[in-house]
This record gives C-alpha cells, structure tokens and sequence, in this order.
C-alpha cells in the first residue's frame, strides 16, 4: 500500500518531516448510519401516525403500517435512521387513501370538508372551484405537515386537484387525492426538522414549529393541539422557559402516560418476553396469556409507582403491589386475584427484580441464568458494559460438570481467570435471584440441592433478590443510567460527548425531583440539544445565485449563494499579524505581539517588533525542547527528551490531520494520528500520545516519545482480533483495541503499548513501550488526578488521557496511558519514563 | 443511489392483450408457445427469455460433517442434510469449502459478508455483541438494479418464520438492503402478498388519481431534498426510490393473472407455527409471480441470521440458535432441523419446477442463491460455507455439479457466479476483503 511504504520512508531516520500521509480511506458509500447525528427526519411511529392521521381527519386507521424500527433499544433512535422502503410506502399510500375515503365519503362529506362550494352552481361557466379548495389546502396542509404551507405546494396541489376533477369528473375522488397527498407527503410521515439560523453560526435552532412537534410527539405520540400551535405561531418557542412551559402541559395531560410507559418498556426490553421460549413439559405454565400477564404487570407498576404524583421511580424496585392475573398469581404462589386491582404480594416480591418481566426472559428454557439477569442488571439498569467473550471461547453450558447447582457450576467457571473478569460481573449479581426458577416461580432447591441466594453487589453484602433490588435503587449509577436512556428516547440519538453537561444536568435535575420520571422528561426538555438541529454542511440557502450581505473582522461584503450554500464572501479576511505596521488582523492594534525567533551568540533568542521595526534579539533561557538548540543554555542539544511534553497549538495537530479538533481535546483516531504525526515528524521522537491536558486548567498539548520508550510496530487488525475479539476492522479504537494492543505487544516482549496511530482496511500501526511499568489500579484511584475518570463518566477520552498521565507522574514516572484493559472499577495502566 | 426507471413495454401483455374480448381479462399467462420465435428459445419480438435471480435464506447454518456431498463434481450424491434435494440434483449446484474473508464476528460477518461481499456497518454494542447493518445493498438488489423496468414489482421478499431479533441491528431482522439501515422488509402474511401482487386495480379514474398524488409527491420530496444534511438526503433518496416503483407499477397493466388467494396466512396454531403451510403458500404465491412476470427478483428469508424459531417439527422446544449454544455433539436436533429446512427449500424449488413455461419451466431461467450466515452454529465458523446455487439460468448454470472450493477461497466467487448464472453481468462482487471478480466456473455450463 502505498501509505504505508510513506510511512516506512519516515521511520528510517530520515528527519525531512514533510511527506504527506493520506488518512485511511473510508468508504466511499453515503451511509444514512450515524447514531450520533443530529437528523432532521424522524419518521412517525405507527402510533404516531395512527394518532396524527386521526387527529387531522377524525378517522382512526387500523389497518397495517410499516413496523417500528428499533435501535439502541428504543424506537426513536430507529426512527431517526430508518427509511421508507418500496413495501413500506406501499403500506402508507395503502392507509393514506384508505383515510381519505373514510373522510371524504361522498359529495355531502366533501361539503362539510370544504365549508364551501366546490362545484359550479347551475348555470355557472368553468368549474370555479380554485378559491375554495385553495384556503381548505392551506389549513388542512398546515396542519397535516405541522408547519405553514407554502403558496407553491398549496399551488401544487391545487393542479392535482384540478387534473383528478377534469380526468375523473369527481371532486369526491380529487378531494380523497388531496387528504391523501397531505398524509403521504415526507412532511407528514416524517418529523421534519431543518431549524433556524441565529446569531451564532455555530447553532442552529428548531423553529417554533418543528419545536412544537417535537415537544408533542415525543411526549405525547401525537401532534401538537391547537394550543400548542397557537403558542408556536405567537413565536419565541425554541427557549428552555417556553420548552419547558409547554411540557409541563404536555406532561400534565393523560396522554403523556402512554409514552412514557413505553419509555420504561424500551428500557426494560419488555419485548423479550414474547421472544423467549421454555420448555413445554417442564414448563406448561409457559403461555401467550401468561406472557401478557408479565408484560401488563410491569408496565402497570411502573404507571401506579413512577407515574404517579411525585412517583420516585427507585421505588419500582423495592415495591410490594402488583396487579396479577390469575395465571400470573399462580406463578407467584398466592391466591388469585378477582380483578387487576393492585394487592400486596409476600416479601419476596419486592421490585421488578423479583417480577417475571425480568426474571423470565433472562433465563432459558429448563435453566435460569444467572449470567444474563446480571448482565441485565449491569447493562439496562447501570448502563455498565461488558466485553463479548475472548476469541475461542465456546458459550455453553455444557462445558460445565453436571453435579451441583447452577450456581456451583458457574462458580467452578469463574475460577477461570479468563472467564472471571467479565463474569465477576454479572453472576453474583444473578444468584441473588436463584430462588426463582425460569418462570420467575419461586424454589427452595435446584437440582435436588437447596439454593443459596446470598451474594455481593460490588462488595455490599445481599442476601435475596427483593434485598438485591434494594440495593439497586440505591445505586449511585441508577440516575445517571435513566438520565441516558431516557435522553435516548427523546433526542431520538445516543448521547454523545458534546452533550455531556446538559446530560448530566437533566439527571442533577432527576436526583432533586426525588427521581420522578416525569420530572426528568422535563429537565431535558430545557436543555439545548432538546432545540438545536445539525448545520447542513456550508449553511444553506434556498434561492440559487442570490446574494446576501456578509462581513468578517475587517470589513463587509457579499456571499452568493451556490448549490444551496452560501460561500465566497468578499470582505477582507483578517491575516496573522505581522511586523509590517499594519493591523492585519483587524483587531485595531498594529504589529501586537509580533515575535520572533533569532540567534544571537549561537544561542537561541526571541524579538519582537513594534510599529513595523524590530527590537535586538534577546536570548532565551528555556526549558530543553526538541528543537536542535540548545535552549537551556547546559552545551548540550535536545537532551533528556524521552519523554517530551510539548504544548501545540490546534494548527499544530489539524494540520496534522484535518480531522483532528485539539481544541475540544477530542480523543479519536484522527487525534491520535496527528499527534503521532506531529512527534514523528521532529528528529527527537518516535511517535507521541495525545492531546493530553497536563495542566490544572486544561491546557496540555502533547507528549513525544523517543525510540527508548517507544518503538512503531505494524500488524493488522486480524492479528489484534485473536487478542481480543471486540477489536477489528468494524470496531477500529476503543477499549477493546486497547486491551488487543496491550495484549499484542507483550505478545511480542514489548510490554505494552497503544494504538491504532494509523490504520487503513486491514492495516493497524501500533507503539508499543518497551520496558513501561504497567500498574494494576482502579478508577476510584485514578478519579483522584482526574475527576471524571472515574470509570461511570468515563472510561477511556480525554479527561482519562490527562487522568492517567497525572496519575503516573504521581507515582514518579514521566507520562503513562491507558486504560489498557479495564472491567468494573479496575484499569490497567502503562506508565512511562522518569521523571 | 437514485435508479433511472425505464418503461419498457412487455410483449407478453401486447400480446395477451389483443387477445382479450371485451371486459377484464382472467387468463392465466404462461408463456405461450405463440409468443415464442421459430427456435422456441428467444421472444416473438427478438427479446430474451426473462431472466430471474432469487435468494433463498435460513439461519444458523448446517452441521457440515452432514452437509458437504460425499462426491465432487457432475450428478452429485446427496450428503444426509442434502437428501430431500435428491430429485432436484440436476437443477442444483453445491459450493463447499468456500470462506468469508472478513470475518470478524459470529453471525454478523456472516451474514453481511455472504450478502454484501463486505464487512457489516458497526452500529453500537449491545449485551455480549453488537449492532451492525449491511454496509450496501444484498446481492438480490443487485440483481434487481440490472433487471430494473423489466417487470412492475423491481423486487418480492417474503419471509417463512416469524422470528426476529430487535436489538443487533437490521442485520438480524432483514435479508434484502438497499444500504445501511435501508432494509427491505419481507412480507409474512401470505394473504397480504397475495393482495399486493395480485389484487385487481379499481376502475381506472382511482388508479390515475394515486399516480397524480404519486407524482405530486416526487416534487415534494425533491424539493426537500435540497435541505438535507448528507444522511439524511439518502434517506430521502429511498423514499423517492419508493414512491417511483409504486409510480411505475400502476403505469403497467395488472390485474391480467390468475392466482388462487389464500383462505389464511396461517397463524400459530396451538403455540406451534405453522412452518411448512407458510412455506408452501409463499412458494406458491412466488412461482405465480415469476410467471406472471410481475418480477424477475425474489427473496425468501425462511428463517432470519440468528434465529430463535423453535423447531417444533423435529422435536425441538427451544429456540434453534439457542439450541445450537447448548446441544452437545453431534448436534442431532440440529442436524434434523438442517433436515427439515432444506426439505422445505425443496418444496420451493419443485414448485417452480413443476410450472410449465416456454416448453421447460421456471426453474429453468432461475439462478437462486440459497445460504445461510454461518458454517456451523456451534463453533459459529464462517469457513466451508453451505451455498447452494439452483436453477439454469437459461441455460448458464450447469447444475448438479458439487465444487468443493480449497485454501478458504472467497464466499463471493460463488455470489459473483450465482449473478452471473441469472444473467446479471456484473464485473465483481464485493468490497475490501472479500472483493471478487473471480467465478466458480465449474458450475456455469
């Protein structure tokens, strides 16, 4: 490859830093796949549409819709993916015109629709009906598409209006094509969402209108009502005071239950149940009706407990009621209700824990699994992830002895310390829940031996699932966990790091409402990614050739707008300053801060200049830089630079490679490239690590590595996938890749290392650090040079980059990085160098 | 990714047409004989015989110490997983010991590899795995770009088995894609099918008043379109593409096929589904479509990559890909249930064989894939791959030939040829790793 061979040439010494690498190729597909994009279509839910479509004709379609899609767990995310394929619009136009003709029925319906004439009066001339059908379309359009109609789509359909008349003679029949064309139009089958400028070219806001159907749709599955649209129409919509108005409206009204008991389904994956099979003769209690009866149970406890006035929704997990039906009460061992009236159910049922929604779809047919209700727990409920297993390893349970319980057999398992890492996590968790056997009935034995439920969560003794839910609801990961999730379901995307702070303001806001759900809907509802679309790329325009005013730092001028952005502004742009007497940068000062480097004496020394003159050049006492000078004026040239830190500036890296933003401190494989790229580029360093903030304020740049503690190995992803089977082509950076590469290199007696710093197709180029100290530690230790690497904000980005760094320096080393690998509260670190 | 739709006038219906007196014809439209030129191989009007390409799917993959034939070469001897193919040998070739090249992933890689040629799209993780979606469009939409304007309906899928996962992704709940996070779904219910294929139009003035709001709606959407970031126009793209289909099929004349409606799309009865019922009717329903020329592109998902379906037939009460986790060697109910599919694969394919046309049958101008997203359910390998190409292609498959591939040879090699069989002249398959412009020549004739 051909960037590879570049890259070889680099590495042989030669010191010329001025060969171009590509960045890895990507795919040349316009992929309509983003979690993490802002999209502007959120195509409706079927129980969105069903609701739209009856609120603007009054008639409610029963018939089928294209299914929901779901993603990440929850429907909105797929909505925001998903696409209309040739069955699904055949679905929608089937439904569209099977509303239009239950709402335009005949001539005497089509009159009442109208409020007017449509047909010529006897006598009259040409069909007149134009005035009239055009102020209908105008209100009926508005409404179906949530936003004003333009003249040339009311004009546009008008003509369809006309062509179906003249070539059927029914205005019945034109007027169903309109009902039809407003329902099938993408403005309708979609959430449309192409916001507004502002002031800030950096932030586009929804409009009114688009704020109003999001607010309405995301909390009440239907349109916003004529209060809302009047209040969008008034203005001024898109604030967090006037946001959060109107979502305590929202929130007030019944029909906001509905959503968010389909929220708490998503999260929960209630849908599990009607997936999960078990054993017909060891379980004939297994039914469609007993499913039912599990799914109506949880989502009932959630209405009457987190639903209800100041509901806490912690007490979903230590509650007592249910509402059971007899097949359920069964399964429970108490006596049949007569009705789905809530009653007290025995201790041992305390929370959903101890409920078949989540005790039966995590086991299997004729065994529980302890392995997957703690994975559920962990996953769903702490948002705690867990690695897949390591390559090679066969998922069975057959792999076990067949004597004792489960649970000896699994404890035998984790004995296994390739097995124990990952499984310490989850299986504790599910013994807790022993006494319930696949259905979720309780049992004092299993396989002939009495169960033993008793068990630790993170090292807090629990002696039983109800104890376990307890605990659970204590949990300090809980709020945050519903704070994500339920960001999630409204924002339609996975949270992503620029939403840190209003994310972990909205659960600031959960812990004060006493974690009232409601509550939360409503903090997010105020925050400003719950307003804000993406930018189209340029900013767009909508009037090809036309031009606008523009102005930049230094003077005014115009911008044309081509191919739907505006570009080519023709103002004087502000330059760097120089030593010339002139404000190139427009900032009204001349030649400020203008320095420069200069010799005097065979020394390195600065000057600066004033009013286009330079000053005598003063030498410099600095701290040893990689520079070939000697700058700390010792005789010696760029010594003791192993380990090098180095301040840059964003042009430093970005020129580097352009995808790399420094001054957000992104953490990314583009990052990565460019500060390796940055280092190898000088005579002193290897390769580098980094941004890493190394100061109290943030502030840092990078840190360059000599070929004493770093050494550039190439292998391939196929090869650091049989290191670690979550680190491949499809899954290129990340926790995984770092515990392949860590892997690797001591594989190859290099200790350690980190990685990609390139890579392309197959390709991975990793550093590795020969002779660095790898240190077991946690990070609740780590959390002490760094808050937020604390292992629940994060876990591996840029606050961990710095973290660790301080961290090692602490322990009396230069620099260090990490996490190598990483499971709960334990993190493996490389620290390197001395200081 | 936007088609241009041609509207080529089908012969056949020229034909059929000038032969119908007065009122709404209900013959049924075999390819006669009359509309065939003096060498019966070739159209009256100098077209070719239409060409079809399907894809045949089921989930988990085979036991393959069962499945590989004992023999290589021509007239194959069936392996015990391939005996209820027994009479069809001639129609069907084997491809063994073929590879995924990128393989990275159980299941996932599999599937999208075998599909797409490509690595999957990562999307996320999600308990012990991961959430992808194809990277490009599935091979039978590459068919269909080839075929496109031929037939009303540029591509059927029908699914068999209800089962579906929610949460890996589209990988696991869809066979044919146009794209990432593009699938096209399958049609379970065999009566809803029936209706979208073959349910006369109403009278005229109805049908030109959908084509107006059609097109009403190409404007709006391409007026939209301008506004969209970069995702979100393919997005828009699709929904256009999808609005054009419908456009052109109510531009040709249908309602001129004669199909038996199905009474029921057979609901689980007793807590058992009813497999082979739904297997049949969708056989069914596309063996009629074929010959009604209503499309050249099909695909059947029997069962989808990862499936749960509990296999009730041969015994089992669990979900098959759990089944495959737990059962110890050497696998007996999977090993029957690998049985079972292909006897129900062989129900499809003789449904087609036993439809007369043009002097053979539909089979004979079919190429069908037919594959699943895994070797072997148990160690989830993704090496000696079952494939099966079936059909003649009009003559450019041989069939009854097994080639048992060596070295790992690429899964797309095989795809590529099964294109090529059913006349899509393609130059490759594939992307990156599992990039082909190879073919198994030994199954072409």
């Amino acid at each position: 490859m051909r960037w590879l061979s570049l890259l070889a040439l680099l590495l042989a010494g030669c010191p010329e830093p001025v060969v171009e690498i590509p960045p890895p190729p990507t795919s040349d597909l316009p992929t309509a796949v983003d979690p993490g994009a802002r999209t502007g279509l959120h195509r409706l839910t079927a129980t969105q549409w069903r609701n739209a479509a009856q609120d603007l004709t009054g008639v409610r379609w029963e018939g089928e819709l294209p299914a929901d899609f779901e993603l990440h767990g929850f429907v909105a995310v797929g909505a925001a993916e998903t696409t209309v394929a040739p069955l699904d619009l055949e679905l929608y136009e089937a439904a569209a015109w099977g509303v239009a003709e239950q709402t335009v029925a005949d001539a005497a319906a089509r009159d009442a629709l109208f409020g007017c004439a449509v047909e010529p009066s006897p006598g009259a001339g040409e069909l007149d009906a134009a005035p009239c059908v055009r102020a209908w379309l105008a209100s009926f359009l508005s409404a179906a598409w949530r936003r004003p109609a333009s003249g040339e789509e009311i004009d546009r359909l008008v003509t369809v209006f006309d062509a179906v008349t003249e070539g059927s003679g029914s205005t019945v029949l034109a007027t169903q094509a309109l009902v039809a064309a407003g329902l099938l139009a993408p403005d309708f089958l979609f959430r449309v969402e192409l916001g507004v400028d502002t002031d800030d070219p950096e932030l586009r806001l929804l409009s009114d209108h688009e704020a109003a159907a999001r607010l309405a749709f995301t909390l009440t599955d239907r349109p916003p009502d004529a209060a809302l649209r009047a209040r969008a129409s008034e203005g001024g919509l898109a604030t967090a005071a006037a946001m959060q108005e109107q979502a305590t409206l929202a929130l007030a009204t019944d029909q906001s239950t509905g959503p968010l008991t389909a929220f708490f389904a998503q999260w929960t994956d209630l849908d599990a149940l009607w997936l999960t099979a078990k054993d017909p003769t060891q379980h004939p209690e297994w039914t469609p009706d007993l499913q039912a009866a599990m799914a109506t149970e949880a989502e009932l406890l959630f209405r009457d407990v987190a639903l209800a006035d100041g509901g806490d929704l912690r007490d979903l997990f230590t509650t007592r009621t249910g509402r059971i039906t007899p097949e359920l009460a069964a399964v429970y061992g108490v006596a049949p209700p007569g009705s789905l009236d809530p009653v007290e159910l025995p201790p041992e049922r305390a929370g959903l824990l101890t409920r078949g929604a989540f005790l039966a779809p995590n086991a299997h047919a004729t065994l529980t699994s302890p392995t997957r209700r703690g994975k559920f727990v962990r996953s769903r409920l702490l948002c705690q992830d867990i690695a897949p297993p390591p390559e090679g390893v066969i998922a069975s349970l057959d792999a076990l002895p067949d004597e004792g319980t489960l649970r000896d057999r699994l404890e035998q398992h984790m004995a296994d310390p390739a097995c124990e890492l990952c499984h310490s996590q989850m299986d504790p968790i599910g013994f807790a829940f022993e006494h319930f056997d696949p259905v979720g009935a309780w049992r004092d034995t299993d396989n002939d031996l009495p169960v033993d439920a008793s068990t630790d969560l993170d090292g807090d003794p629990i002696a039983s699932g109800a104890e376990l839910g307890a605990a659970l609801a204590e949990h300090p990961r809980l709020p945050r966990c519903v704070t994500s999730n339920a960001w999630r379901h409204l924002l339609g995307h996975l949270e992503q790091g620029y939403e840190r702070d209003p994310l972990f303001a909205s659960e600031d806001a959960f812990e004060a409402s006493a974690y009232n759900v409601p509550s939360l809907m409503h903090a997010i509802t105020g925050t400003l990614p719950y307003r804000t679309v993406s930018i189209p790329e340029g900013g767009a325009c909508d009037v090809e050739a036309s031009t606008r005013a523009c102005a930049t730092a230094c003077g005014e001028g115009t911008e044309t707008c081509v191919a739907g952005a505006w570009v080519g502004c023709s103002a004087a742009r502000p330059i760097e300053e120089l030593c010339n007497g002139i404000d190139d940068d427009c900032d009204g000062s001349i030649d400020e801060a203008v320095v420069e480097a200069c010799t005097v004496n065979g020394r390195p020394g600065l000057r600066s200049c004033s009013d286009g003159v330079w000053w005598d050049c003063a030498p410099v006492v600095a701290d040893e830089t990689c520079n070939g000078l000697d700058d700390d004026g010792d005789g010696l040239v760029d010594e003791e630079l192993a380990v090098d830190l180095r301040a840059v500036v964003g042009a430093d890296l970005s020129g580097q490679h352009p995808d790399c933003d420094p001054d957000v401190w992104t953490h990314s494989p583009h990052c990565r490239a460019a500060t390796h790229r940055a280092c190898a580029t000088t005579a002193c360093a290897t390769t580098g690590i980094g941004p890493v903030a190394w100061e109290a304020d943030g502030t840092g740049g990078i840190v360059c590595l000599d070929d004493t503690v770093a050494t550039i190995q190439w292998t391939t992803y196929t090869a650091l996938g049989a290191q670690h089977g979550g680190c491949h082509q499809g899954n290129r950076f990340g926790p995984d890749c770092n515990a392949a590469i860590n892997r690797w290199c001591s594989a190859q007696g290099l200790t350690t290392g980190y990685g990609p710093i390139e890579n392309s197709g197959d390709d991975a180029v990793v550093a590795c650090n020969p002779g660095a100290t790898v240190i077991h530690t946690t990070y609740t230790e780590v959390s002490a040079y760094g808050e937020l690497c604390n292992g629940a904000s994060e876990r591996m980005g840029p606050d961990c980059d710095a973290a660790f760094h301080h961290y090692c320096r602490a322990q009396g080393y230069a620099t260090g990085h990490g996490p190598l690998e990483n499971s709960g509260d334990n993190a493996h670190v490389a620290c390197i160098g001395a200081l | 990714m936007a088609r241009r739709w041609t509207r080529k006038p089908l012969s056949r219906r020229t034909v059929l047409k000038a032969a119908v007196v007065g009122g709404v014809a209900t013959l049924p439209l075999p390819l006669l004989d009359v509309m065939l030129d003096s060498t019966g191989e070739a159209l009256a009007g100098g077209e070719a015989l239409p060409d079809r390409f399907g894809l045949w799917f089921w989930g988990n993959g085979v036991r393959p110490e069962q499945w590989v034939p004992p023999t290589q070469g021509a007239n194959w001897t069936p392996s015990v997983e391939l005996e209820p193919l027994a009479d069809l040998v001639p129609y069907v070739s084997v491809v063994s010991g073929c590879a995924i090249q990128t393989a990275t992933h159980p299941h996932h890689s599999g599937m999208t590899g075998i599909l797409t040629g490509k690595p999957y799209h990562h999307l996320g993780v999600v308990r012990d795995t991961i959430v992808s979606t194809f990277a490009d469009q599935s091979v039978d939409q590459i068919a269909a770009d080839a075929f496109s304007g031929m037939a009303p309906f540029r591509s059927i899928e029908a699914g068999v088995t209800w089962f579906r996962g929610t949460d890996e992704g589209s990988t696991f709940q869809h066979l044919s894609h146009n794209g990432p996070n593009n699938p096209n779904p399958s049609e379970y219910d065999a009566v809803r099918l029936y209706e979208r294929l073959f349910a006369l139009p109403t009278e005229g003035a109805r049908t030109f008043a959908r084509r107006s709001v059609l097109d009403a709606l190409d404007w709006k959407g391409q007026r939209l379109h301008g506004f969209l970031g970069t995702n979100d126009r393919v997005r828009m793209e699709q929904y256009l593409d999808s609005v054009r289909a419908l456009e052109v099929r109510l531009e040709q004349e249908t309602g001129l096929c004669e199909a038996t409606e199905p009474t029921t799309a057979y609901p689980d009865v007793g807590g058992q589904e009813q497999i082979e019922q739904k297997n049949a009717v969708m056989a069914d329903l596309i063996a009629t479509a074929l010959a009604c020329d209503l499309t050249r592109v099909f695909s059947v998902q029997f069962s989808t990559c990862g499936s749960g379906v509990i296999m009730w037939p041969v015994g089992a009460a669990n979900s098959l890909h759990q089944i495959c986790h737990d059962e110890g060697l050497p696998q007996p109910t999977v090993h029957a249930a690998t049985v079972f599919t292909m006897e129900q694969f062989a129900v499809f394919l003789r449904t087609l064989r036993d439809t007369p046309e043009a002097g053979g049958n539909l089979l004979d101008s079919c190429s069908i894939l037919a594959t699943s997203e895994l070797a072997d359910g148990w160690t989830h390998s993704n090496s000696d791959f079952p494939i099966l190409v079936a059909g003649k292609g009009n003559g450019r498959l041989a069939g009854g030939v097994h080639v048992r591939a060596t070295n790992g040879r690429n899964t797309s090699d095989a795809v590529l040829t099964a294109l090529r069989g059913g006349g899509v002249d393609v130059a490759s398959f594939g992307g990156e790793g599992g990039y082909s412009t190879s073919v198994v020549s030994e199954i072409l004739s």
